[in-house]
Order: structure tokens, then C-alpha cells, then sequence
């Protein structure tokens, strides 16, 4: 061995290359193959190549017709053109007062055929009417608009709640800064709690709780953030550099001046991305948490589906498309600056 | 060195070490039965190599690294969960690494040494009387600051602009007793020396004591009264640097790497 080490030679004649593939790799791959194979039997995954192949073949003409064809088809037709305008039967707006109508708004009157069944000689008889209607060219691009501007209007307060509570939750959920180990572990357990609902199931109940609308949404929203902003803030404070804690420490200073002046100062450019991170996700969830009622444009969404107003539907989904990419590149260009 | 072994407790010393011992969990034994007393406004150095228990001690001597046994006593009032807090505002630290908050400014870094007295929304606000901040500028200023680094965060200065900010923190409260944990390990030589020079000028009309820890040897022979050695968690030489002769520094820094260690110190 001593000769080996002054010459730099070592016998390498019974040395072997581990091979790239051992047979626990093997076995983890059929056992993974095995499970899904069950797994697509179960959820009758051979439906999506039958009917891809229905659809594939009717695109190219040796079918007639796929059933995802007719589907997507019926949809787009009837999502084009899209509802911008919004007619109104006048008869339907309370105190109507045609000497001041909106801005850029007009009336039309129509001539509207209505059967009604004639109570005397119990026979449908058909009456010609005159009906008025409110039209605002751009009354329901700006109504959805609106109701975008809720929803990011709940994404801010959603967050908003979600960085102050988080604050001192994470202060309790860091293990060095914790006032104990009890708190501690109560602390973490909540905040895995929280992550582990989804804003969905947890706006289901706050609108039992607290009614449909807004609050409920943001209520859900803030919630499962903080589930999130929490358990990060609480890393980034353990992760911090100790040199300067020790140095505010060495002064006699206590748990929260070390804190503000030794942690906060450093984790503050993470937690501030950390929140625009939370903020952005709040808004593209605030668009589906309305489905269950809680306010925003998930609602007025979930509402024109289940009326088949699918060029109504087709707005709303050209406007949360196009709002999430503006603010998409905003977030990126305020973080930018920010950090 | 053997009137360091046992060291009555008089008024006189600003800080009494008495046989402070300090085993890691999983490590060696860095303090082995050290005792010491530092007389007010001298300048001591601890000297030795990396692992020599210097920054343990120095640590222990304010509470942030507990010791298994023995005792500190600071200016007459002995070390303990009930003081430390009390205490740790008479002494003033200065840190390897600086222990800055980088995003801080440098009059807020001074600053932050005065928080212990204060209320929380002053903490919270980083609100600070008119008297501390008059304070914080006049030590900047001594220390060789330009008022254009005074308000931007300490991040942008350089290594030796760092530590006098350091310094500067150290001396806010007075202190009777300023700890340094090899203050000038990061620095270049000659910011080195300028840093020295300024820690035992400020310590000089401060009228306070120093423990400093240094690997450096002829750093060491400058700027201290006395030198203290370590090695392996023993107190291997107390005195002058006039009897710091080339057999100490064997003793302090080990026989065996002796001419590696020589030769580097002395270069």
C-alpha cells in the first residue's frame, strides 16, 4: 500500500464500474407499469383513444361525425360572436326613466309575438307586443369587467390578510424564535392544516357561513395562502444568517428586536416575492373560486355556463385570459423593481 | 501564569473567567478549565489557531455560547440567565464577520445597539431619540466614516468601512468591556492595521478594556498589552508581548507545524 502510494499505481484489476441499472430499478418500473395498467382500467382510460380516434378519423373524412367534434363544435358556434352588448327589457329595470338613459346607450323597440293562453276560451292565442329594450353596446364587456375587477380586488385583500397573519404565525412556526416548543408544533400543524384544504372545499363551507358573495371567497383564498406564506416565511427566518443575530443579541436586545433588525432586514426581499407570488396565484384562483359561489367572476362564469350563454361564457373567458397575462407581466415588472 | 489559575474575584477586574470549561455535543472539549481577569483599560489578546476555543470563550463570556462549567463575572456582576440581558448592554461586541444587517444603513446598525432599552414601537419603527442618533453620527465620524456612507445600507461599503461601523455599534453603550471575535480576519493587511489602530485608539478614550482574538502574531505584537495564548482549550502563555518568544509561539501554535506557522505569521 505504502509502495502504491509513493508510485501512484494501484492494482485495479478486481475494481468493477457499478452499472447504471440495478434490479431495483427494474423491479420499481414493472411494478409502476403494473399499477398503472390497473389504474387505466379503472377510470376506463381506453375511452380517450376510442374517441380520439372517432375524432381523428372524421377530421379526415372517414367518419361522419365524433362525439368530441359535435361537442366542440356546438360550443364555438354558439361562443361566436362573443356578448359584448347587453339588452335589457325595459320592463324589467325598476324606476326606468327613458329622459336619462346611460351613456352611450339607446332604445329599441321591438315587435315581440307572445302566446298566452286566453283563461276564457282556454285556447293559445297569439298577440303581437311592442316591447322596449335597453341596449348598452358595451354593457356586458364592461359588467364582466367589473366583475374581473372584483375578483382581483379579492385576490388583494385574500393576500393581504394572508402576509399579516402570516407574520406572526411564522414567527411562532420558526424553530429558533418559537416562545415554545408546544406552540410550535401547534403552529406547524395548523399551518399544514390549512395547506391542506383546498380554497374550493373551504369556500363551499364559508358560504354556508357567511353567504354567497365576496367575503367567503376571500376568506378561503386568505386561508389556504396562509397555509403557504407561513410555512415559507417561517424557513426563511430559520434559514437566516446568524452572524447578525448574534450581533443584535450580544447587545442585550431580546427575541423581537433580534428579529426585526437581524432576520427581517434579510428576509424581507424573499418574503416580498413570496407575497407577489401568493398575490398572483390568489387571482387565478379568485376567477375559479366563484364556481362555488364566492363572489367574482367565478360566479357570474358559473352562472351563464349552467344557462347555456355560451357567447356570454366566451367573454368571460377572453377576459380572464387576457387580465391574468396583463397582470402576469405586471407582477414580473413590480417584482423586478422590487427585488 | 499560574496566578491566572485560581483568581480571587476583586473590584478591580472588568472581567473575571474562572475555570470555564466547554464540550460540544458531537465535538472536543474547546474550553478546558480557562481562567483569566482583564484589568480595566487594558488591551488583551487572545492568540491561537483556528479551534483554539478563542471565539467560545469570548462567546461564553456575554451568554451566547453557555458554558458547562465555571463562571463570568463582568464588572462585579456575575453571569446568569437573570443578568444577562443587564449585562450584555455593559459590553460591546465586534464580530468576525461583521455581524452587520446588510440591508440596514450604517447609522442604523449603530443604532440597533441602543434597542434593549427600548420600547417595541421604537424597535418595530426603527424610531431612535434625537440623542442616540446624535450619538450614532458623532461615533461614525470618529471612526472614520464619510457622511455620504452614513445613510445607505452597509451592504455597499467596504470590508473596513464595515468593521468601523462594527466598532462604532460596539461603543454605543458605553461599555467598560468590548469583546472582539478576530475583527480583522476578512481584511487586508493594511485595512488590518488601520482597524486595529482604531478599536485600541476608541478602547483607549472610551476607557475600556478589550479581549481580542487574533491568530495573527504580529498584529498581536503590536497593538496588545498582553497576550494571552490558547491551545486546545488551555491557557498556554499570559504576558507582555516582549516574552512572546519564538518557544511560546511553538507552545501556542503547536511543535509540530511549528516553522509552517512561524514563517507565515512572521511574513
Amino acid at each position: 500500500m505504502s509502495e502504491s502510494a509513493v508510485t501512484g499505481r494501484v492494482d485495479a484489476a478486481h475494481w468493477r464500474v457499478r452499472p447504471a441499472f440495478g434490479w431495483k430499478t427494474v423491479l420499481t418500473v414493472v411494478v409502476a407499469f403494473v399499477l398503472l395498467s390497473v389504474s387505466a382500467h379503472r377510470i376506463e382510460l381506453h375511452r380517450l383513444s376510442s374517441q380520439l380516434g372517432e375524432f381523428l378519423q372524421a377530421s379526415v373524412g372517414f367518419k361522419e361525425s365524433s362525439q368530441i367534434g359535435r361537442g366542440i363544435g356546438s360550443v364555438t358556434q354558439q361562443m361566436y360572436p362573443i356578448a359584448i352588448a347587453e339588452r335589457t327589457p325595459v320592463s324589467l329595470i325598476d324606476d326606468f326613466d327613458p329622459a336619462r338613459l346611460p351613456l352611450f346607450s339607446r332604445l329599441e323597440t321591438e315587435r315581440v309575438e307572445e302566446s298566452a293562453l286566453d283563461p276564457e276560451t282556454m285556447q293559445m292565442t297569439t298577440t303581437t307586443v311592442e316591447k322596449t329594450f335597453l341596449v348598452e353596446p358595451a354593457g356586458y364587456l364592461t359588467f364582466t369587467l367589473g366583475k374581473m375587477l372584483e375578483t382581483v380586488e379579492m385576490a388583494i385583500w385574500a393576500s393581504l390578510f394572508a402576509v399579516l397573519m402570516s407574520l406572526p404565525l411564522s414567527w411562532i412556526a420558526a424553530r429558533n424564535f418559537t416562545p415554545h416548543s408546544a406552540l410550535y408544533a401547534i403552529a406547524r400543524s395548523f399551518i399544514s392544516f390549512l395547506r391542506a384544504v383546498p380554497e374550493l372545499i373551504s369556500a363551499l363551507f364559508l358560504v354556508l357561513a357567511f353567504g354567497f358573495g365576496a367575503i367567503a371567497g376571500i376568506l378561503a383564498l386568505a386561508l389556504h395562502s396562509v397555509g403557504f406564506l407561513a410555512k415559507f416565511f417561517a424557513e426563511e427566518i430559520e434559514a437566516a444568517d446568524k452572524v447578525p443575530q448574534d450581533a443584535v443579541r450580544a447587545t442585550g436586545a431580546g427575541n423581537f428586536a433580534v428579529l426585526r433588525l437581524a432576520v427581517l432586514p434579510q428576509v424581507l426581499p424573499s418574503y416580498t416575492a413570496l407575497s407577489f407570488y401568493i398575490l398572483d396565484r390568489n387571482i387565478r384562483m379568485g376567477t375559479v373560486i366563484g364556481l362555488v359561489g364566492a363572489g367574482g367572476i367565478g360566479q357570474e362564469l358559473k352562472g351563464r355556463y349552467d344557462m347555456f350563454q355560451y357567447d356570454h361564457v366566451a367573454t368571460i373567458l377572453l377576459i380572464i385570459f387576457l387580465s391574468v397575462l396583463t397582470l402576469d407581466a405586471l407582477a414580473a415588472k413590480i417584482r423586478h423593481k422590487l427585488i | 501564569m499560574n496566578n491566572t489559575r485560581s483568581c480571587p474575584i476583586g473590584p478591580q477586574a472588568v472581567l473575571t473567567v474562572d475555570a470555564a470549561c466547554k464540550t460540544f455535543a458531537d465535538g472536543p472539549t474547546v474550553l478546558d478549565s480557562v481562567s483569566l481577569r482583564i484589568e480595566p483599560g487594558s488591551f488583551c489578546v487572545l492568540l491561537g489557531a483556528s479551534g483554539s476555543g478563542k471565539t467560545t470563550l469570548l462567546r461564553s463570556v456575554i451568554g451566547l455560547t453557555p458554558l458547562d462549567a465555571g463562571f463570568i463575572d463582568v464588572g462585579g456582576v456575575k453571569l446568569s440567565p437573570r443578568t444577562m440581558r443587564n449585562l450584555r448592554r455593559n459590553v460591546g461586541m465586534v464580530h468576525q464577520d461583521f455581524g452587520l444587517s446588510a440591508r440596514l444603513t450604517a447609522a442604523q446598525n449603530v443604532m440597533a445597539g441602543t434597542v434593549p432599552d427600548l420600547p417595541m414601537w421604537r424597535v418595530l419603527f426603527q424610531a431612535y431619540s434625537k440623542s442616540v442618533q446624535d450619538r450614532a453620527c458623532g461615533l461614525l465620524a470618529h471612526v472614520g466614516l464619510e457622511e455620504g456612507h452614513v445613510n445607505r445600507p452597509v451592504s455597499g461599503l467596504s470590508g473596513g468601512q464595515k468593521q468601523r461601523v462594527g466598532i462604532a455599534r460596539a461603543l454605543i453603550n458605553f461599555p467598560k468591556l468590548i469583546l472582539a471575535d478576530e475583527p480583522v480576519a476578512s481584511l487586508d493587511p493594511q485595512t488590518a492595521q488601520d482597524v486595529m489602530g482604531l478599536l485600541r485608539r476608541c478602547a483607549e478614550e472610551q476607557g475600556a478594556a478589550v479581549l481580542c482574538s487574533l491568530h495573527q502574531i504580529n498584529l498581536s505584537r503590536t497593538y496588545a498589552d498582553r497576550i494571552i495564548g490558547l491551545r486546545e482549550g488551555r491557557i498556554v502563555f499570559d504576558g507582555p508581548p516582549s516574552q512572546l518568544s519564538q518557544d511560546m509561539l511553538a507552545r501556542i501554535f503547536g511543535v509540530e507545524r511549528e516553522g509552517f506557522s512561524l514563517s507565515m505569521a512572521v511574513a
